[in-house]
């Protein structure tokens, strides 16, 4: 690992200033993600800011949200009780990702900004434009088995490999964001970005803001929820395709849905068409298999990995089912 | 800075017994300061005083290591696993894969289990650090590790203090109430030996015991 | 593409089932005078087309490449 400076950073305002200043300096919070990354030289900030000390760790729920800081940890937010009764689909996805270890590690913030798993990009002997711009695609002719089928550019085909993003988008949270020219929100559904033109920019957080929470809003989904991940072994391994599924049903109609997929794209995929299809419906195999239909429309596979557009529908609909319980 | 550096290296003085080991680890810690720009280079470049570039360079850190108050200086680009192994010569902690991907470097950090290979040392200012050297209590082997012994849950034994300090952190979280549950929450620690049924047996049975774990 | 453990699998906790061991109580002295035998890894080469074979008569699919995995079965 190249050497850099390590500062602590007592207060929020001093990370930031210290940050958004020094085009090498990065956050670190958990580090899972980052240190693996500057031990292969994918990642060289020459000054890391260390904002475990700001006071960011706290899940609280007043009337009609739930509010997560931004340094909470994956277990922590896994096992904490007002998610599990409120957003179980949460939960669920974070308790997907990763290993035990990992989650007592990780960050909500930090599972927010986890690059990609492309090996393309993680090869540094190999072409990354997200790595390298303008070094070219790797994966577009390659081993593309784990990338995208919705939402790629002929500049990058890797895909977000995040398990609690897929939740978050599914329950329309919103991002709290702290940076040098003061707060802002963002729908969590507009923070990470789709390739282009600039597949190196994951999301679109400016130099020096930092995530402080992630907040959502009470909904009728604590109920009928599920999410499915399939991957090549049962536990610890990065989806290759995540569908997040939560139901909102009066006896057997469906009042409310929402669906996102993970493993597909370069952001957590929310499926805004097929939900529309199943409001109104009554819960069966048919309609869910017909929604899944719509879901994947526009989607198109390359040479390894267009198994994906038979799983992801068939995902879709155990997933559906799985939440109605009707398996 | 690097032939200042090189000098101060033990077993320095070129005697005929030089061991090999020596010879690469300094040939090495060479070679790492030759391709290590960095802050070094900024600070000469920059005209530092070396006193602000060495300060720059390691850091003070205290932490509880198995209940040893430590008191240390080190670079903020290591590890707490190489810290441990390389610094303090607490070698039961393994490395496996060194990326977070394998779980033999598993520790804990004020009783939670986390990876020692992805901690950055100084990340862990003020922390209590159990690694398996200290889950004994003198002689007296740890529940779990009589347990592993017992159901001979392991073959070459390199996983095998990532698996018992799993396991320990896998009772104590409450995740060992089936054995479900527990293959699920151990998945995090791989064994290429096949010891995978043994283990799940060994928790098991600490779990069904009720020890004071 | 597998340079690591996070692209090349080997099974979890989550992936394997109860292991018996069944112990062949005999004795065996012509491979050596303890009248042991080990088994090693030979058992390796038929248990692989024991699998794929039970994954076929699972799914009606004969995948003749390892590893079996879920995008071979589509």
């Amino acid at each position: 690992m190249i050497q850099f400076q390590y500062i602590r950073a007592s207060t929020q305002k001093t990370a930031i200033e210290t940050t958004a200043k020094d085009a090498t300096a990065m956050f670190i919070a958990g580090g899972t993600n980052l240190v693996d990354l500057m031990k292969r030289g994918i990642t060289t900030p020459q000054k890391l800011v260390d904002i475990n000390n700001l006071p960011l760790k706290n899940i609280d729920a007043s009337t009609g949200r739930i509010r997560i800081g931004a340094l909470a940890l994956n277990s922590a937010v896994a096992e904490n009780k007002l998610v599990l009764d409120r957003q179980p689909l949460l939960a669920q996805a974070l308790n997907a990702g990763a290993s035990a270890q990992l989650r007592n590690m990780a960050t909500v913030g930090g599972n927010m900004m986890q690059r990609t798993r492309c090996p393309y990009f993680y090869d540094t002997a190999m072409p990354c434009n997200k790595r390298e711009p303008g070094s070219g695609c790797g994966a577009l002719e390659g081993f593309n088995r784990m990338h995208a089928i919705f939402g790629f550019s002929d500049k990058c085909i890797a895909v977000n490999p995040s398990d609690m993003n897929v939740a978050l988008v599914a329950l329309d949270a919103t991002v709290h964001i702290a940076g040098p020219k003061g707060n802002r929100t963002v729908p969590f559904i507009n923070f990470h970005r789709l390739p282009g033109d600039l597949p190196q920019k994951d999301n679109n957080l400016e130099k020096g803001e930092l995530i402080t929470a992630v907040e959502i809003a009470d909904n009728p989904f604590n109920k009928h929820v599920h999410y499915l991940k399939i991957r090549d072994r049962a536990s610890y391994a990065f989806a290759l395709v995540s569908v997040a599924a939560a139901l909102h049903l009066d006896g057997n109609t469906i009042k409310g849905v929402r669906l996102a997929m993970g493993g597909v794209a370069h952001k957590p995929w929310r499926l805004t068409e097929a939900e529309k299809a199943l409001v109104g419906k009554t819960v069966s195999e048919g309609t869910f298999r017909q929604a899944a239909e719509i879901a994947m429309q526009g989607a198109k596979g390359f040479k390894y990995n267009s198994f994906k557009l038979k799983m992801g529908p068939n995902a879709i609909v155990e997933a559906l089912k799985t939440a109605a319980g009707i398996v | 800075m690097a032939e200042k550096k090189a000098c101060s290296l033990p077993g320095d003085q070129a005697s005929s017994n030089e061991s090999r080991r020596d010879f690469l680890k300094q040939s090495s810690l060479l070679t790492a300061f030759a391709i290590t720009p960095g802050v070094v280079v900024k600070a000469a470049e920059s005209k530092w005083d070396e006193g602000i570039a060495a300060s720059l360079e390691k850091m003070p850190l205290k932490l509880e290591i198995n209940g040893v108050k430590q008191s240390l200086q080190v670079e903020p680009r290591v590890t707490l696993l190489d810290l441990l192994r390389e610094q303090l010569a607490l070698t039961g902690t393994k490395k496996g894969c060194d990326y977070g991907q394998c779980g033999a470097c598993t520790v804990h950090v004020d009783g939670q289990r986390v990876l020692s290979c992805l901690t950055l040392a100084v990340m862990a200012e003020g922390k209590k650090v159990t690694t398996i050297e200290g889950l004994a209590t003198g002689e007296q082997l740890h529940p779990m590790q009589a347990a592993f012994i017992k159901h001979d849950g392991f073959q070459c034994g390199y996983c095998t203090p990532g698996q018992i300090m799993s396991a320990v952190a896998c009772i104590k979280e409450g995740h060992a109430n089936s054995e479900a549950e527990i293959r699920e929450f151990m998945s995090g620690n791989i064994c290429r030996c096949g010891a995978y049924p043994n283990i799940v047996d060994a928790i098991m049975e600490v779990k069904q015991g009720g020890q004071q774990i | 593409m597998g340079f690591d453990l996070a692209g090349y699998h080997v099974p979890v906790k989550a992936d394997v089932p109860d292991i018996h061991v069944v112990l062949i109580d005999k004795r065996d002295p012509i491979v050596n005078r303890m009248g042991a035998k080990g088994m090693g890894e030979i058992p390796l080469v038929g248990f692989t087309a024991a699998i794929a074979n039970a994954v076929f008569h699972a799914t009606g699919e004969l995948i003749r490449e390892l590893p079996l995995t879920p995008d071979k079965f589509l």
